[in-house]
Formats: structure tokens, sequence, C-alpha cells
């Protein structure tokens, strides 16, 4: 058995490991620039959280290639040629695959309700969806919602180091980069890849999975491109507002007691004086 | 020695009396608390839900309809955008600490410029939403009553629902619009997040953010 792949998978957790003890922990990243709960908005050092600003420009630059020349026309075909039923079965069975990780990291995150779920519809997909082509569980009372061990870490308190991106895989963090990698070893179709050595398993999955995605939002992309003045700046404090929210799984940010993600927006009440500058 | 006793006791149980009528106090103005604003409350929270469902009925009225041409549909959106949200603070937020350092003349630049690209993107979005039914949810009061977050859910015709948070300023029993959030995605910390970086990488001069934006309003027409 060829175990260089998990080599390597465990030589980049260790990497990005050591960034982490770098890092200072509990560093979350001031989602608006404004870090932690502040009072007065206007004498806050304007922190990104984004030491590596240079290189994940560049890295954002290379991704954004990739996108126009590969992954864009790859999803624009693969909507243009498969009718929506079948991209909708090739979506199910890619989610229905991912169900350990999901189930894994419910459980580490203590949401009891959330792994029944997910149990549920591991087991009716694959029977009654017949392996997963169709999501018969969602009609069924248990809808689909993905985890990760990024999100794990989370709710265990970890901050997201710093904004990362990373090639291919777009915008990401220090910690959702390592939640990735462990991840990778999560997933039982890793190990099942190698003992019937279907070589690269999880690139053509995560291939045709990313293409099917891309093929889901080219026109939201797209007018998100054509409005931003700083495209990089735009997906990055999308990337982590929308991270925040996964991470509460959808529940309304009570800054009073989520202590991990502030979104306190302190709008000034002396709006009057800058009524006065308009018409 | 006696005098001395005697004196301290009347003094423990004057303070002793003075603590007893403190509480008092305390529980009556705490019953008076649970009892009186309530009301208060209950109805600002209706006003404002009013003023929301007012709010998305027009908006549903004025632009979605396809018949109309786009200039049409901005002027309109226009007017309930100014009518309805609260620009200059929704601008001085985006623009953050760097509205400080920002001149009275170029605040004003700011403003129209950024009213413009808001109207630019957003107006020609509502073209296809007819028919989109909005709900309202939860509603609760954020600094000390001034502000009200009110949660909704958005089914348009052809599409997954959206949860919609709003963030009102209510000032004299009127609402106006601060912020809009979508599946957990502000648009006032998007915008200023990415103003921010722009203004960040340019040294901040607020004039490099103006051009790029009026290139933008450019493009757009």
């Amino acid at each position: 058995m060829d175990f260089s792949v998990f080599r390597r998978f465990a030589a980049v957790l260790a990497v990005l490991l050591a960034l982490a003890a770098c890092a200072s922990q509990d560093k979350d990243a001031p989602i608006s620039g404004v870090p932690g709960e502040s009072a007065d908005v206007y004498d806050i050092e304007d922190d990104d959280n984004d030491p590596l600003e240079t290189v994940n420009r560049f890295m954002f630059a290379f991704d954004l290639t990739l996108d126009v020349f590969i992954l864009k026309p790859a999803a624009a075909t693969y909507r243009f040629l498969l009718p929506v039923v079948v991209r909708d079965s090739v979506r199910n069975v890619i989610r229905n695959l991912r169900s350990p990780v999901v189930l894994a990291n419910d459980l580490f995150q203590g949401e009891m309700e959330r792994a029944e779920t997910t149990t549920m519809r591991f087991l009716i997909n694959s029977t009654v969806g017949v392996l997963g082509l169709i999501d018969v569980a969602d009609g069924w009372g248990y809808p689909h919602h993905d985890e990760d061990f990024g999100q794990t870490l989370a709710v265990h308190g970890a901050g997201e180091g710093f904004y990362l991106v990373l090639p291919i895989f777009g915008p990401s963090s220090l910690r959702d980069g390592a939640g990735l990698v462990v991840d990778t070893f999560l997933d039982p179709l890793t190990y099942v890849g190698r003992i019937y050595d279907i070589e690269d398993e999880l690139l053509v999955r995560t291939a045709v999975g990313g293409i099917d995605t891309r093929s889901r939002n080219i026109e939201a992309i797209d007018d998100l491109q054509r409005d931003s003045i700083d495209f990089y700046a735009r997906i990055r404090s999308l990337y982590r507002q929308s991270r925040a929210n996964d991470i509460r799984n959808g529940a309304s940010d009570d800054s009073q007691t989520s202590g991990l993600y502030s979104s306190e927006i302190d709008f000034s009440d002396d709006a009057d004086s800058a009524k006065k500058t308009t018409d | 020695m006696r005098t001395a006793l005697r004196k301290q006791r009347t003094e423990t149980s004057v303070s002793r009396r003075a603590l007893l009528r403190w509480i008092n106090g305390a529980i009556v103005g705490v019953l008076a608390l649970a009892w009186l604003p309530a009301s208060g409350r209950a109805d600002q929270a209706d006003a404002a839900g009013a003023f929301l469902i007012s709010l998305t009925d027009r908006s549903m009225a004025e632009l979605t309809d396809e018949s109309i041409p786009a200039d049409e549909r901005k002027q309109r959106f226009r007017r309930l955008f100014k009518d309805n949200f609260d620009i200059p603070a929704i601008g001085r937020f985006v623009l953050g600490r760097y509205w400080r350092a920002t001149d009275e003349v170029a605040r004003g630049e700011f403003l129209a410029v950024f009213e413009d690209v808001m109207v630019d993107r957003f107006a020609p979005q509502f073209t296809g939403y007819a028919g989109t039914k909005f709900k309202i949810g939860a509603i609760r009061e954020v600094k000390e009553g001034n502000q009200l977050m009110v949660s909704s859910t958005v089914a348009p015709p052809n599409s997954e629902v959206v949860q919609v948070d709003w963030r009102l300023r209510s000032s004299n029993g009127e609402f106006k619009v601060l912020d809009v959030t979508a599946q957990g995605v502000s648009m006032a910390l998007t915008l200023r997040s990415e103003y921010g970086s722009v203004l960040k990488n340019s040294g901040g001069k607020i004039d490099t953010l103006i051009a790029l934006l009026r290139e933008r309003t450019a493009k757009a027409s």
C-alpha cells in the first residue's frame, strides 16, 4: 500500500500547525476591521488580519486565472450539456459521500440533532435514494447541512489565525486550511480508495464537486466581480462573514453572548452632521 | 462610653432604615420598569414591522415591473432608497476611520457617488422578483432602543428561501434602514471592508476611492 499521499498530507498539516503555533491563538478575523467590540469605531487600528496580504493577492490572481481558463469554462459547459436533474444527482451523490465527514464534525461539535439528521440522510438516500442519486431525505424532514473540521475548531474556540488564499481552493484561513487536511484523514473513502487502488479518487471527487458548485454561481460571481472595486477584499470579507454564519449554523448573531465573532455594528448617532453635507 | 454606644446604635438603625427605604424604592422602580415601557417596546416593534412591510410592498409594486425602462426603475429605486435608508449614516460607517479625515466637500462627493453606486448595483436586481413573499419574524431592540434588528425570510418565486435581517434606526417614530444582512453577510460590513482596503492601499486618499467609484458608475450606465 502506498502511503505517500498520507505522508504528503501529514507534512502539510505539520506545517500549518507550526504556523498556527506562531500565530496568536483566539485571534479572530475582525470581520469589519473592528477588533472585538469597539465602542468608538473611529479610534481603532484597521486590522484586516491579513499579514500575508501580498502573497494572498498573488495567489488570488493565480486562482482567478485558473478560474477564467479552466474552471469556469468547465462549469459553463457542464451546465450547458447536462440537464438539471442530472446535475442535481451529481451534487446529491457527492454530498452523500461526504456524510461521514459531516457526521464526525457534528459529533465533535456536540450537535446531536444535526448528527442524527446527517445519519438519517445517509441511510435514507443511500437506500431509497439509490446510492445517493436522489435526495429523498430532504422531503422527509432531514435537510442538508455541511460541516468541516475548520468549523469544529472554531466552535472549540480557535480563531481563524489569519486569512489565507489557497491554491485552487481559494479563500480560506490558517484554521480552515488545516481543517481541510484533517477532513481528508476523517474521510473513510480516502482509505477505501487506497485499498482498492482507485487512483486519485479524492481528486476526481473534488474536481467534479468543484465544477458542479462553480456551475451554480456563475452569474453571481460575475456580478460580484463587476461590482467590486477591490475584488480580493470583497471576497475576503464575504468569506469571513459567511464562514461566521456557517459556524453559528445560521443562528442570529447575538453579539452580547457570542465572544467569538462580534459583528456589532456601530453607526454613529450624530449622523445629523453627515446629513448636512448631502443635497 | 454609653453615649458612644448609643450613638453607634442610632447611626446603625438610621442607615438600616435608609437601606430598607432604598431597597423598597428599587423594588418599586424595577416593577415600574417591567410594567410600563413593555407596552412602548411592543408598539415600537410593531411599528418597525409595519415600516418594513410597507417598504417591501412598495418595492415589489414599483420595481419588479418588467415593462418599465431601466432608467425609470433606477429613478424609482433611488427615491425609495433615499426615503427609507439612512444614506449619510451608512456612508459614514462604510468609510470608517477615514470619515474623520475627510473634509465636508469630499464627504458630500463621496455620499453622492456612493448613492449612485448603490442605485446602479441594486435597481436592476429587482427584475424577475415579482411575486416574492416576505415574512417578518423576530424583532429585537438593540442600542437602548435606538436601533432594531428585524429578522425576515424572503421567498423569491423560483429560488430558495433566504434569511434577511434588517437593522433599523428609530428616531421619533420614524424608521430608516441602516443595514441589510442576507445569510449572515452584511452589506455595510462588506462595503466597509472593501473600501477600507482600497483606502489603505492608496494611503487614505478619499479621492482615489471616489474616482474608482465614479469609474464604476460610468461603466454601469
